[in-house]
């Protein structure tokens, strides 16, 4: 198992490199010149080429890309950014957690209140429970979540002044934005969950199980679910992904001041070290989430738990064929 | 197995709350706003606040606790470069000028009761005869919020950090700073000083001690110790920065403490706010007192009759700008043929274009932002295409006589635009297809733009936005050469030498007369080489217990502004 473990971290090392790779090379070649853009409307020429070569943005690509990955990969030092010159991992230090902890929030909430509303919709197929989560999932995984997060603002903040409409200095300010990405979170989880137990539900052990006696919750909670929850923690693990790095909408209209504000405002600035380094950073972070739904998944299928456990002793299953 | 049998008329019922909340909740108030005011850069016609009136220089009697102002994102609170816009860094640091909104400058650091011989007649500046060097006097008595005292050595340590270090534009002339003693500094510059350049170089540099800069861990990049009127008192990174009246502030001579560094609010905060949406919620709920930079058409419910115009007033404040296009004049550009170039100018009805974006802005009459200072309004009177409001028959009839001299074929033009510009591009390309001359728009953002322009074969029009403090500042950033590598011509491929240096002779201060910058117009006309489409008039909305709203050119300053008790 451990094997597993280190070849996947080893992994991610290689992984994380070829994404700063990428993700340097696709900033090179996009259009803009971030010393332009600093100094547009109001420099000359000559001093944006001064600004260039004070950047290093004036070297070859083969010397800035070296430059880049030696400070990332072995200084850990993401650079400045261009624009406002604090390092880019002290500003992701204060960033990163709160859009962790907002996204971790809104799986939670997602997860917590969709999985059973799925369950409970596949098990009452074709009544009002299943078709109530069929409806509230149609309506809020096709409304963007931009337009949910601005009617919780005028609903909750403007009209009845229960919530604050921005900021992070209270609790109540991630009320809104938790249940902005949860609601569409929620509709998405219970569709899943819907499906996976309806696949299961029709399966060949269901049956047996309730042809032998088993009393019904048993045969849901200790047959059934384990099984529909393979996807459904796949399923999780992808989501707590799309909520860190796609949370850009929610933080602009909470200002939420997360990575997604902070690379966005980069991207159009051509801050390149600000985008390097966030990107750097979700890239490593789905790479990880990835990993530990991998090992959940070996904890609670034994199937999958024996292919980490065997991985690398490619001779112990004929041996053991042969004995 | 039963259907619910209400399904599909309670998906029905859903989706028709959904259209009614999306019409209700988008788009603006129940009220359109009318037209802003045209004209002096006061209030709007029924607010009784006084702005922008840098003769009145008394303190308000009552003092504001707290006051909220929405701002940009920010995310460092460096007090460097010559754009710096860290919120709250104009009440914390000083500059050894400030520069009113009229764009008078008034000495803050620099010691008004010494110098005066100078050209621009300012006080705490002496011009070195016959050589490109003033010295610049600063008081005696200046102390940081850290205690230390403020010399020439941190003016000069300023300067030269900000110069060498940071971001700085229009200092290309500047070549050296020096202390001459404790209290005096010598700037030695390249050529001579023209429009503008007096307050790019001294209202555009926060002195900061360098003694403090040494201290400060992340070098003043989360924390702010100025000589200013307020201090830090606490940051929360990308989200607010509050700041409090500094009770040992060194400028205790009220005769010589400029309106600016006055102290009318206990406690500021900054809350930083990026889209303008949250901002105008955040003002309706009270967290937050003060928007500025608003466009018009969210201001209905704050103005008139508006649901909380009981509460909130509005006006126009911050940096007016100028919506203008740009024609590539270059040879691989249909454009390059006066008479294309006219047919396009002659095909927009400027007032339709404001009419059809909502109303809020100012036609254009002339290439200029009316309320800058170097603004005549002679120019209105000029006939040419920026002033035609002929009727849809004749403008047809020119439109067509132009673009047949021009010989155009058909084929459509490029239109670059920036994202934020996608509503007047649509207008602009539907008036021009109108009169048959094709379009193909091609939207991109700001960074992209740039790198289009440079390609002569990649464009053919351009949108933009033009400001400055003085309306020869604006034709500057449009239009100067020394925006182009080659320098040689503009942006948008003019290679006219005769205009260059009309444009460089008004950006001199003998030259910034109003003759001179009459020629200049009109050899733009002449020769059609730029339209304004429309005036940007930003929006302020601010508490009704301002009576007097202090503001630079693009900032306003909440510490200095006047109120009354409510």
């Amino acid at each position: 198992m451990w094997k597993y473990v280190l070849k996947r971290l080893f992994w991610l090392i290689i992984i994380s490199i070829c994404v700063a790779i990428l993700i340097f090379s696709i900033m090179w070649f996009v259009p803009g010149d971030p010393a332009q853009i600093m100094l547009a409307g109001t420099g000359t020429q000559a001093e944006i080429d001064a600004l260039r070569d004070r950047l290093g943005l004036s070297d070859p690509y083969l010397v800035q890309l070296g430059r880049f990955l030696y400070n990332a990969f072995i200084r850990f030092d993401l650079g400045d950014s261009y624009v406002y010159k604090v390092p880019v991992i002290v500003e992701l230090g204060h960033r990163f957690p709160r859009t962790l902890i907002l996204g971790l929030l809104t799986m939670i909430i997602s997860s917590g209140i969709g999985i059973p509303l799925g369950i409970n919709a596949a098990m009452n197929r074709n009544k009002f429970q299943d078709q109530g989560v069929l409806v509230f999932s149609m309506i809020f995984i096709s409304v963007p979540q931009f337009w949910i997060a601005l009617e919780m603002m005028i609903l909750f903040a403007v009209k009845l002044r229960w919530l604050p409409t921005s900021g992070i200095d209270s609790w109540k300010c991630w009320i809104m934005p938790v249940l902005s990405g949860a609601l569409s979170g929620i509709a998405m989880n219970a569709r899943q969950s819907r499906s996976a137990v309806l696949e299961t539900i029709r399966a060949d052990f269901v049956t047996t199980a309730r042809a032998k006696g088993v009393r019904e919750q048993k045969v849901i909670y200790k047959h059934m679910l384990p099984n529909a929850l393979m996807p459904i923690i796949n399923g999780l693990g992808n989501t707590v992904c799309t909520m860190v790095s796609g949370s850009v909408i929610i933080e602009t209209v909470f200002a939420f001041p997360g990575v997604g504000t902070y690379m966005m405002s980069a991207i159009g600035g051509r801050d390149y070290p600000v985008v390097r380094g966030c990107v750097l950073m979700l890239a490593i972070f789905a790479a990880v989430v990835n990993l530990i739904v991998d090992l959940i998944y070996g904890y609670l299928d034994p199937r999958i738990k024996a292919q980490y456990v065997n991985y690398g002793s490619r001779g112990a299953g004929r041996k053991g064929a042969s004995a | 197995m039963k259907t619910f049998r209400f399904v599909k008329p309670a998906a029905l019922l859903v989706a028709l709350v959904l259209v009614i909340g999306v019409l209700a909740g988008c788009g603006g108030g129940s009220n359109q706003g009318s037209n802003a005011e045209s004209g002096s850069a006061g209030g709007t016609e029924d607010s009784d606040v006084s702005v922008m009136d840098s003769s009145r220089i008394g303190s308000s009697d009552y003092v504001r606790e707290q006051l909220t102002m929405a701002v940009g994102p920010a995310t460092s609170l460096t007090p460097w470069g010559t754009s710096n816009k860290t919120p709250g860094a104009v009440e914390v640091y000083e500059t050894l000028y400030g520069q009113t909104y009229e764009g008078v400058d008034f000495p803050i650091l620099a010691d008004a009761t010494r110098g005066g011989n100078n050209e621009m007649e300012i006080p705490g500046c002496d011009h070195v005869e016959g050589k490109n060097e003033y010295l610049i006097y600063i008081w005696d008595n200046i102390y940081d919020h850290a205690g230390n005292h403020v010399t020439a050595d941190d003016v000069v340590f300023s300067y030269t950090h900000q110069w060498k270090e940071e971001l700085t534009s229009g200092w290309a002339s500047l070549t050296a700073v020096e202390k001459v003693d404790d209290t005096t500094i010598r700037f030695e510059f390249s050529k001579e000083f023209g429009v503008g350049d007096f307050e790019q170089f001294f209202t555009m540099c926060y002195i900061v001690s360098e003694k403090t800069y040494n201290n400060s861990k992340s070098h003043l990049l989360d924390e702010m110790v100025g000589t200013g009127p307020y201090a830090m008192l606490s940051y929360t990174p990308g989200s607010q920065v509050t700041l409090v009246s500094y009770p040992n502030y060194w400028q205790q001579n009220e005769e010589y403490r400029p309106a600016s560094q006055r102290q009318n609010v206990k406690k500021i905060v900054y809350k930083f706010i990026s889209e303008t949406a949250t901002t105008i919620m955040s003002l309706k709920t009270g967290e937050v007192d003060l928007g500025t930079n608003i466009s018009r058409s969210y201001t209905a419910d704050f103005e008139d009759n508006g649901e909380y115009a009981s509460k909130y007033d509005t006006t126009v404040s911050g940096s007016t700008s100028v919506a203008s296009l740009w024609l590539n004049c270059s040879e691989e550009s249909v454009c390059n043929d006066i008479n294309m170039r006219l047919a396009i100018y002659y095909a927009l009805d400027l007032d339709g274009i404001v009419a059809l974006l909502g109303g809020y802005d100012e036609p254009a009459k002339v290439w200029a932002c009316i309320t800058n200072p170097d603004y005549y309004e002679e120019w209105e009177e000029m006939e040419n295409y920026n002033t035609y409001r002929g009727s849809q028959q004749e403008r047809r009839e020119l439109v067509e006589g132009y673009l047949k001299a021009a010989g155009y074929d058909g084929s459509p033009l490029v239109y670059i635009y920036q994202s934020d510009q996608s509503d007047i591009a649509s207008v602009v390309i539907s008036m021009l297809t109108s009169y048959g001359i094709e379009v193909d728009s091609r939207g991109t953002d700001h960074a992209g733009s740039l790198a289009i322009e440079a390609d002569p074969t990649a464009w053919d029009i351009e949108g933009g936005n033009w400001g400055g403090v003085w309306n020869v500042h604006a034709w500057m950033h449009a239009y100067d050469w020394a925006n182009t590598a080659t320098g040689d011509h503009t942006v948008n491929y003019i290679y006219d030498k005769e205009w260059q240096e009309q444009l460089e002779l008004c950006l001199t201060y003998e030259g910034h007369t109003k003759e001179n910058m009459t020629k200049y117009l009109e050899m733009l006309y002449d020769n059609a080489y730029g339209i304004n489409l429309y005036i940007q008039l930003p929006i302020s909305i601010y508490p009704n217990d301002i009576v007097y709203m202090y503001t630079t050119k693009s900032l306003v300053v909440p510490g200095a502004c006047e109120y009354k008790e409510p």
